[in-house]
C-alpha cells in the first residue's frame, strides 16, 4: 500500500539544461565574432582576441601593472561607451585615464548588440552624434583597424502615409547635416535588397552612408588605441564607492575591490548597471534607466549578400542586417518585458536571458512578412539580451547635477553602437573644455527630475519606451504609462470640464478643452503614442487620430485663443518651476546680480525678466524674478528646467551658505488669467486696485482673492498680453478657481490650454527656454540685449561683450509661413529646416498657428553656414532682413516660402474693447 | 452530503467574529438541525467588507492539496486531483490505485455524511473488495489458500493515493477476515459468464453488508462495539471508475458524478455523463424507491429519503437499513455511544430503505476521449457539467504555454512561426493554476458558474468558519483523468474482446 510520493508538475523545464544550452548558444555567437574578426582583419597585429579565455590570459598580464593610486579621470564601464570616452580623452591629450571594467571588455551588453549603424533618428543633435560615429568608424577601418564596418547603406520603408510624412520630416533634418538620403521606388528597393517584399511599400528611402559594424571589434579598437596613448584598462575591477569631498559636492576618488584611486573626474559608463552605480556615492546620483528584454534573431546562412543594406521597416517594428550569410532580424515589440527589476546581477558576463519565443512571435510575423525567404531559413539563435532604456528613449549624458565632475554616459536605449563615437566625443570634450560643443540638452542627464529615477516608474515606462522606438513621432504625442503622476489640485475639475492633458516632467498640463466632454478614460489616454504594431491594449478607437496635418483640436483652440484676445482665458500653469531665494541680509541681491544679466536690484514688488548665462554667454535659464521682499526673490521658469536651473544656482551659491535656495514648485498652484477683461474681472474679486497706474505691468503684489489670502499676483502672462499670473497657495486653489469660474461668465471667461497659450506667445515672438533658447544661444542672438546690463559684472558678461564686438553667427527670427493650405498641407510643428536662398540656414524651434495673423508662425534661428561641419559666418540684421533674401522652410520634404521678422509683428487684429484705463475713470464696484 | 446537525469546532475563526456572537455559537453547539439556520443568522459579520485573505494566501489554500500524478501506462497519461474541506474534518475522500492482478486503474471519490468515518473506511477497503471480485479463478484460489496459511500475502493493489489514518488499525484483522470470506464465497459461486459490472456491484454490496453486519449488536451477542457502530451509523456515497485499456466502467452509488470529455468533430470538447445521480432529482430513482415500499409510507419527503437523507443510495447509514428491532436496541444504549445519529426514524416500517448497490455504466474509450472527471456534489453544486468541460478544455489549451517553446535546430522559421501562432491562441487562456483541479476549484469558488472569478468571492468562501462554510458550500473533491489518445488510436484499430 504505497502511495506514490513523487508529485510532479508537467512541463517544468530543466533549467540547468537550458542554461547550458544558452551558454553554448552564446558561445557559438562569440566564436562567430572571432571568426569574423579574423576574416576581416587587415594584418594589424593585436594582443586582443575575441575568445574570452585567451583575452583573460592576456589581460591578466597587463593588469599586473595594478591599480594606480591616482588618475585624472576614472571611467567605469568597459563597454562601447566607456572605451569610446577613454579613446576620445586620449585623443584630446588626456592620457592620465583609468578605465575600470567589472568583468572583461564588452561583456555586459555590447557584445550581443546587432551592430546596426543608422544615423538618422530624427533629432538634430543625435543625428550629428551618430553621423560623427559613422565617420569615425569608417576612418578607423580605413586606417587599418578591423571594426567589421561595412558601408552597406540602409533602406527605410513606409507602409502608411503618416509614416511617409514622418520619414520625410526625418530626411529633411538629416539632410541639414549633409547626410545623404535618397527617395527610392519599391523597384529600386528590390534591386538593392532582392529579398524584400515590396508590394505593400508606400514609400522608401535609402541612406547610402549607413551601415553595420561589429560591436566587440569597436570596443577592442577603442581600448587598444586608448592604451597606446597611455590609458590604463583594468578588468575584473568593481567599483564599491565613488568618493566625494567633505561637502559631498565634488568627485575625489573611487574605491574599488582592488584598492582606491584618487581622481578629479569620474565617468559612469556602466550601461544597465548605471543606476545601481549611481547609488554608490554620497549623495546618490540619478541615472534613470531600466533593463528590458531585447530580442534579435540570427538565421543560419542561406546565401544572403554581405552588402545587403540594413533594412528598417518601422511599421512592422522590425529591422534586418546581413550576418554571416544569414540574416539578423530584430525589432521593438509594442509592449516589452522589463527585466532585472528586483535586482541586477553583478556578474552577467557574456550572458543572455532565456528566450521567450511566444513574446517574440509578434515580431516574427513581421519579419517573415518583410523577407519571405526567411520562412525556409533555419534559426541559429534567438538572442534575448538585456538592454537598458531611459524614460524617453534618448541617451543619458553629461555632468550630473548631484556631484561636480561626475559624468554619466549611459541609457543608450538600444542605440549604443551608433551613439558611441559621438557620445564619447561629446563627453570627452565636455570634460576637457568644461562644456560640450554641441547642444546636448536633448540627451542631458539634467533633463530628468527625481521621479524619473523611481524604479517602479522606470519599469512601467521602459516597457513602453522600447515599443515606441519605431512609433511615428507625431507632434504632441505622449506616453501612456505613469500618467496622472504630478497634477495640479485642479486636475480632476478641469478633466471634468473636458481638459485634454499632455505631460511634461511627469506634470499633467491641459493642452486644450474639448467642447463635448467624453468619458474620463478617453481623456486620460488621449495623446498617447501608439506603437506601430497594434495589440489588444492599444486598439482603442476613442483616441483622437494624431496627425502631422490640421489636428482635430483646431476649432477648440481657436475659441480659447479668442477668449484670451477678447475676454478672459484661464490657464492652469501649475507646472512651472518656482524657486525661492533668500538671505538674512542682501546677500541674495549680490548673488543674483552675479548670476543674472539683467539688473535685478529693483524695488520690492518688481518682476524682472532676466537671462541666466553660462561662461559662453549662452542661456542657462531664462526666467522671471519677482522681488517679494528686500532679501527674497521668487524665480519662475519652465518645468523642464526644474533640475537644471536649481542645479546651476546651487553650484554657484556663496560658499558661506548665506543664500538659501528652495524649490517651492509644489507649494503654489498657478493660474494664468489672460485677456483684456482680466482687470475688470479680477477687480470684482480682489481688494486692491488693479488699475494700470496702481498695479503696473511687471509688478507683484500679495493679495486677497475671494476669501483666500496670500496670493502672489504678477501682472504678466508670458504671452505678451495683459493679465495676471496668480500664485495661489495650493490649499486655496480650489476655492480661487471656483470663485473665478462662478463670476467669470459675463467676462467671457474660458478655460484655455497650452495650445492656445503657445499660439499667443509665438505670435508675440516670445522665446521659451528649453524650446527656443538653449545653452548655446545668447541674448544678442535673440534680440534681447536690451535686458543685458553693462554696468555690473555677471557670469557670461565677458563673452557677451566679446560677441557684441565680434558680431553674432545666428539670429533668432519669427517666420510667417506663406502659401500654406491650412487644411491640406502638413503643418509645421517645430524642427523644420530653414533655407535662405536655397541654402540651409537653421532650424525652427517651435511653431503654432497664429489666429490673428491667420498663418502658421515659426520661431527659429537663421545662420550663414560655410560648410557642412557647422562653421558659420558673422551675420547682422541687415543680412537677416535682406529684402532680396528668399526664405523657405521644409515641411516634410516640401518647401514653403516664409516671411522673416525680428520683432513682434503688429497684429492686424485689434481687440474690440481697448484698454480703457487711459480714457475712462475706474469706478469702484460695491 | 451531511444531513444532520453536527457538533461544531470553534477553532481560531471565532476571533474574527464579534464577541457577543460567542454565546450564539455556544448555543449552536448543542442545538439540533431545525434550530441551525436560526443560530446561523445570529452570526454577525464583524464589519470587515474587504477580502480578508490576500491573493497569495488564497492561492496557497487552493493549491496546498493539489496533485499531479503521471501514470503513462495503458490509456491513461496522468491524473490530477484536489480537494477542499468545508466541513471540519472534511467528509470527502478519494482513492487511486492500480489493481495488480488485472493492471486496471481504479479511481474512487467518496462523499461521506454524518461524519467522515464511513467514507474513510470505504476509501481504504472498497478497492480491496473490487480487486478480489475481479480476480481470475486461479488467482482467487491462490489468494484463498495463501490467506489460510499466512494471512494475506498477495498484493492486491498498488496505491497512488488514499488518506491514511491509524484510527481503524484495530479493525484490520476484521477486514482481512471479511475479505477472505468474500474471496472464498466468490470462488464458490463463480459463474461461467464473468461480468465486470456485476463484479463491481458485488463488491459494493458486500462491503456495505460487512460494515453493517459487523456493527449489528445481534451479531455480537448484544454487545455494542462503538467504533464499528459509529462507522455503520455514518454514511457515504461512492463513485468508482475502473479503467482497463479502452474499457471504462463507472460504478456509482449516491450523488457524486462523473463525466467524460470528448472531442467533437467541430473541435470542441463535449461531455458525456458517466453516471446518474441517485437523488430526488432523478425520477427513476424516486420511482424505484417508491416501488419498494408501500405507497402510504411516502418515503421521499422534502426531496429527501424519509425527509432526511439527500442521496438515495449510500454506504453505511444503518438507521435506514437495519430492522427496527436492532435500531431500537441501539438507541436504547445510545447514551454510551454519544452519537447523535443513533436515532430511530419516525414512520420506520419497511426497512431497508437504502442500498449501496451501484449503478454501473460501461463505456469503450475512443481516441476522441480526452478526459474524465469524478467529483463530489460539492463541485457540481457550483459548476454545471458543461462549464466544467469548458473550463478543462480551455485549461488544456492554455496549459501548453506554461512550457517555454524551444526551437530545435533544424526547424525553419516558417514552421516555428506557425507553431507559435498556434500557441498564441493558447496564451489567451493561460491559466493561473497549472493544475486543472485547482483551476476548477478557483472557478467554482470565485465565479458565478465559473464566470468572472473575483478575489473577494474566493476570499469570502475560504475565510468562512467551517460552521458557516457548511451552509454555503459542501466539501469539494475531484479527480481528473487524462487519456492518451495515441494509445487509444492504436487500440481502436485492434478489435479485441475483453470480458
Amino acid at each position: 500500500m504505497l502511495p506514490l510520493r513523487s508529485k510532479i508538475r508537467l512541463g517544468s523545464g530543466n533549467v540547468k539544461k537550458t542554461c547550458q544550452k544558452l551558454k553554448s548558444g552564446s558561445l557559438s555567437l562569440r566564436q562567430e565574432h572571432k571568426h569574423r574578426f579574423l576574416f576581416t582583419r587587415t594584418g594589424v597585429s593585436s594582443a586582443w582576441n575575441h575568445d574570452g579565455r585567451v583575452r583573460q590570459a592576456s589581460t591578466s598580464a597587463e593588469s599586473s601593472v595594478g591599480l594606480p593610486d591616482q588618475a585624472r579621470v576614472v571611467i567605469c564601464g568597459g563597454g562601447v561607451i566607456g572605451t569610446s570616452v577613454a579613446y576620445h580623452l586620449a585623443e584630446l591629450g588626456w592620457s592620465d585615464v583609468v578605465l575600470l571594467e567589472q568583468g572583461s571588455l564588452s561583456c555586459g551588453t555590447t557584445w550581443h548588440s546587432s551592430g546596426v549603424l543608422i544615423q538618422s533618428v530624427g533629432h538634430p543633435v543625435v543625428n550629428r552624434s551618430n553621423s560623427y560615429s559613422c565617420e569615425l568608424y569608417k576612418k578607423l577601418q580605413n586606417a587599418g583597424h578591423a571594426l567589421g564596418f561595412k558601408p552597406c547603406g540602409s533602406i527605410s520603408i513606409a507602409r502608411t502615409h503618416d509614416r511617409m510624412v514622418a520619414m520625410k520630416r526625418n530626411a529633411a533634418v538629416a539632410k541639414t547635416i549633409g547626410l545623404e538620403c535618397h527617395e527610392i521606388t519599391p523597384k529600386e528597393a528590390l534591386d538593392l535588397a532582392p529579398l524584400l517584399r515590396t508590394d505593400d511599400i508606400e514609400y522608401a528611402q535609402f541612406f547610402p552612408t549607413d551601415g553595420a559594424a561589429s560591436p566587440s571589434d569597436i570596443v577592442n579598437t577603442f581600448a587598444r588605441l586608448a592604451k597606446q596613448k597611455g590609458v590604463k584598462v583594468i578588468e575584473k575591477c568593481q567599483v564599491n564607492q565613488v568618493l566625494t569631498d567633505e561637502k559631498h559636492k565634488e568627485v575625489r576618488g573611487v574605491d574599488t575591490n582592488l584598492g582606491t584611486i584618487r581622481c578629479e573626474y569620474f565617468v559612469n559608463c556602466a550601461g544597465q548597471w548605471g543606476r545601481e552605480l549611481g547609488k554608490r556615492s554620497e549623495p546618490r546620483v540619478r541615472v534613470p534607466l531600466h533593463s528590458c528584454e531585447h530580442y534579435h534573431l540570427v538565421t543560419k546562412p542561406f546565401g544572403v549578400d554581405p552588402m545587403m543594406p540594413v533594412i528598417r521597416d518601422p511599421d512592422g517594428a522590425v529591422y534586418f542586417r546581413e550576418w554571416s550569410g544569414g540574416i539578423l532580424a530584430g525589432g521593438f515589440e509594442p509592449t516589452a518585458k522589463a527585466v532585472f527589476h528586483e535586482h541586477i546581477p553583478e556578474k552577467f558576463e557574456f550572458q543572455l536571458l532565456q528566450e521567450d519565443w511566444d513574446h517574440f512571435q509578434i515580431l516574427l510575423d513581421q519579419i517573415l512578412h518583410r523577407i519571405p525567404a526567411m520562412e525556409s531559413a533555419e534559426v541559429r539563435q534567438l538572442t534575448n539580451g538585456p538592454e537598458s532604456f531611459s524614460p524617453d528613449g534618448r541617451a543619458i549624458v553629461g555632468e550630473c547635477p548631484e556631484i561636480r565632475k561626475y559624468f554619466v554616459a549611459a541609457g543608450m536605449s538600444s542605440l549604443g553602437i551608433v551613439s558611441a563615437g559621438g557620445i564619447g566625443h561629446a563627453v570627452a570634450e565636455w570634460i576637457v573644455n568644461g562644456e560640450p560643443t554641441w547642444d546636448l540638452w536633448a540627451v542631458d542627464v539634467k533633463r530628468f527630475v527625481d521621479l524619473h529615477n523611481n524604479k517602479k516608474f522606470l519599469r512601467d515606462r521602459v516597457k513602453e519606451v522600447l515599443g515606441t522606438t519605431y512609433s511615428i513621432p507625431y507632434p504632441e504625442c505622449d506616453y501612456r504609462s505613469s500618467r496622472k503622476l504630478r497634477t495640479s489640485p485642479l486636475y480632476p475639475i478641469l478633466l471634468e470640464q473636458g481638459a485634454v492633458y499632455g505631460s511634461t516632467m511627469g506634470f499633467e498640463r491641459p493642452l486644450y478643452f474639448e467642447e463635448q466632454t467624453r468619458d474620463k478614460e478617453y481623456l486620460r489616454y488621449s495623446y498617447a503614442r501608439t506603437p506601430p504594431l497594434k495589440t489588444k491594449e492599444y486598439t482603442d478607437n476613442t483616441i483622437p487620430r494624431l496627425t502631422f496635418y490640421r489636428p482635430s483640436w483646431f476649432d477648440a483652440v481657436a475659441s480659447e485663443y479668442w477668449a484670451c484676445k477678447e475676454g478672459v482665458g484661464l490657464f492652469d500653469m501649475s507646472y512651472v518651476t518656482k524657486i525661492e531665494l533668500k538671505s538674512a541680509g542682501t546677500e541674495v541681491v549680490d548673488f543674483l546680480q552675479k548670476m543674472c544679466s539683467n539688473d535685478i536690484d529693483k524695488p520690492v514688488g518688481t518682476v524682472i525678466h532676466t537671462g541666466v548665462h553660462n561662461h559662453k554667454g549662452g542661456y542657462e535659464n531664462d526666467c522671471s524674478l519677482a522681488r517679494v521682499a528686500e532679501n527674497c526673490y521668487m524665480m519662475i521658469s519652465l518645468s523642464t528646467t526644474q533640475t537644471r536651473a536649481y542645479n546651476w544656482l546651487s553650484q554657484h551659491l556663496p560658499a558661506n551658505g548665506s543664500v538659501i535656495l528652495s524649490d517651492v514648485s509644489s507649494m503654489y498652484t498657478t493660474l494664468n488669467v489672460i485677456g483684456p477683461k482680466a482687470k475688470d474681472f479680477l477687480h470684482e474679486l480682489a481688494e486692491i486696485p488693479l488699475h494700470i497706474t496702481k498695479f503696473p505691468s511687471m509688478t507683484v503684489k500679495t493679495m486677497y482673492l475671494g476669501h483666500a489670502s496670500g496670493i502672489k499676483a504678477m501682472r504678466l502672462t508670458h504671452t505678451g498680453d495683459d493679465g495676471w499670473m496668480l500664485y495661489i497657495p495650493s490649499e486655496y486653489a480650489l476655492h480661487v478657481y471656483d470663485t473665478l469660474i462662478s463670476s467669470g461668465h459675463d467676462y467671457g471667461l474660458k478655460n484655455v490650454g497650452l495650445m492656445a497659450h503657445r499660439s499667443l506667445r509665438i505670435e508675440k515672438y516670445l522665446a521659451y527656454w528649453g524650446i527656443d533658447l538653449d545653452s548655446n544661444s545668447t541674448p544678442l542672438e535673440c534680440g534681447r540685449d536690451f535686458r543685458v546690463k553693462k554696468n555690473k559684472p555677471f557670469i557670461g558678461q565677458e563673452a557677451l561683450l566679446k560677441q557684441k564686438e565680434e558680431g553674432i553667427k545666428k539670429r533668432f527670427v519669427q517666420l510667417l509661413v506663406e502659401d500654406h493650405d491650412n487644411h491640406s498641407d502638413p503643418w509645421p510643428w517645430g524642427g523644420e529646416p530653414i533655407y535662405r536662398n536655397g541654402k540651409f540656414a537653421g532650424m525652427t524651434t517651435s511653431a503654432a498657428y497664429g489666429f490673428s495673423l491667420e498663418s502658421h508662425i515659426c520661431l527659429g534661428y537663421v545662420q550663414d553656414f560655410t560648410d557642412n561641419t557647422g562653421n558659420r559666418n558673422i551675420i547682422n540684421e541687415n543680412w537677416v532682413m535682406d529684402p532680396n533674401a528668399k526664405y523657405e522652410i521644409d515641411i516634410a520634404g516640401r518647401r514653403f516660402p516664409v516671411k522673416v521678422g525680428i520683432s513682434a509683428p503688429k497684429s492686424p487684429y485689434m481687440p474690440t474693447q481697448h484698454n480703457l484705463d487711459d480714457h475712462y475713470p475706474m469706478y469702484e464696484t460695491q | 452530503m451531511a444531513v444532520f446537525m453536527r457538533r461544531l469546532p470553534l477553532g481560531r475563526w471565532l476571533s474574527r467574529w464579534t464577541k457577543d456572537d460567542f454565546s450564539s455559537v455556544a448555543i449552536c453547539r448543542s442545538s439540533k438541525a431545525p434550530q441551525r439556520e436560526n443560530s446561523l443568522r445570529r452570526y454577525r459579520y464583524s464589519g470587515i467588507d474587504f477580502p480578508k485573505f490576500n491573493k497569495q494566501r488564497v492561492t496557497s489554500m487552493l493549491r496546498s492539496r493539489e496533485q499531479t500524478v503521471p501514470i503513462e501506462k495503458g490509456s491513461i497519461l496522468y491524473y490530477e486531483s484536489n480537494f477542499l474541506p468545508s466541513n471540519d474534518p472534511i467528509e470527502d475522500r478519494h482513492s487511486v490505485a492500480r489493481c495488480l492482478q488485472t493492471d486496471a486503474m481504479l479511481f474512487g471519490v467518496f462523499d461521506g455524511h454524518a461524519g467522515d468515518s464511513c467514507a474513510q473506511i470505504i476509501s481504504e477497503r472498497l478497492f480491496d473488495y473490487i480487486a478480489v471480485s475481479l480476480m481470475p479463478p486461479e488467482v482467487l484460489d491462490q489468494f484463498c489458500k495463501s490467506f489460510l496459511s499466512r494471512g494475506i500475502t498477495l498484493d492486491l493493489l498498488q496505491w497512488y493515493y488514499h488518506k491514511k489514518t491509524s484510527h481503524y488499525d484495530a479493525l484490520l484483522g476484521v477486514h482481512k477476515n471479511n475479505l477472505h470470506r468474500f474471496a472464498v464465497e466468490t470462488l464458490s459461486t463463480l459463474e461461467d459468464e464473468f461480468s465486470l459490472a456485476s463484479a463491481l456491484e458485488g463488491a459494493f454490496v458486500r462491503l456495505d453488508n460487512d460494515i453493517s453486519s459487523m456493527a449489528m449488536p445481534s451479531n455480537n451477542n448484544g454487545l455494542i462495539n462503538s467504533q464499528l457502530l459509529n462507522i455503520a451509523l455514518a454514511g457515504s456515497c461512492a463513485i468508482v471508475a475502473h479503467v482497463n485499456g479502452p474499457h471504462l466502467h463507472v460504478a456509482n452509488s449516491g450523488d457524486c458524478k462523473a463525466i467524460l470529455g470528448r472531442m467533437s468533430s467541430g473541435g470542441n470538447i463535449k461531455f458525456i455523463p458517466l453516471s446518474n445521480d441517485h437523488s430526488a432529482n432523478n425520477p427513476k430513482e424516486v420511482e424505484r424507491i417508491r416501488r419498494e415500499h408501500p405507497p402510504n409510507e411516502n418515503v421521499i419527503r422534502n426531496q429527501r429519503l424519509m425527509g432526511n437523507l439527500a442521496p438515495l443510495r449510500a454506504f453505511g447509514d444503518v438507521c435506514y437499513k437495519w430492522p427496527s428491532k436492532e435500531l431500537a436496541y441501539v438507541t436504547k444504549h445510545a447514551g454510551k455511544l454519544n452519537n447523535p445519529y443513533a436515532v430511530m426514524l419516525s414512520n420506520y416500517y419497511t426497512p431497508p430503505y437504502l442500498t449501496a448497490k451501484p449503478e454501473v455504466i460501461s463505456y469503450r474509450l475512443t481516441p476522441a476521449d480526452r478526459f474524465m472527471i469524478l467529483a463530489t456534489d460539492g463541485l457540481w453544486d457550483m459548476l454545471t457539467p458543461e462549464k466544467v468541460t469548458h473550463l478543462i478544455s480551455e485549461h488544456m489549451m492554455g496549459k501548453q504555454t506554461w512550457t517555454k517553446y524551444e526551437a530545435a535546430g533544424t526547424l525553419t522559421l516558417g514552421k516555428i512561426n506557425s507553431d507559435l501562432r498556434k500557441r498564441r491562441v493558447g496564451l489567451e487562456y493561460k491559466p493561473e493554476d497549472i493544475n486543472v483541479a485547482t483551476h476548477l476549484l478557483r472557478h467554482a469558488l470565485g465565479g458565478n458558474n465559473g464566470e468572472n472569478v473575483t478575489h473577494s468571492k474566493l476570499s469570502a468562501f475560504l475565510s468562512l468558519p467551517p460552521e458557516l462554510s457548511r451552509s454555503f458550500r459542501d466539501d469539494i473533491t475531484m479527480i481528473i483523468v487524462f487519456f492518451d489518445d495515441n494509445y487509444l488510436r492504436d487500440y481502436s484499430s485492434v478489435s479485441e474482446p475483453f470480458y
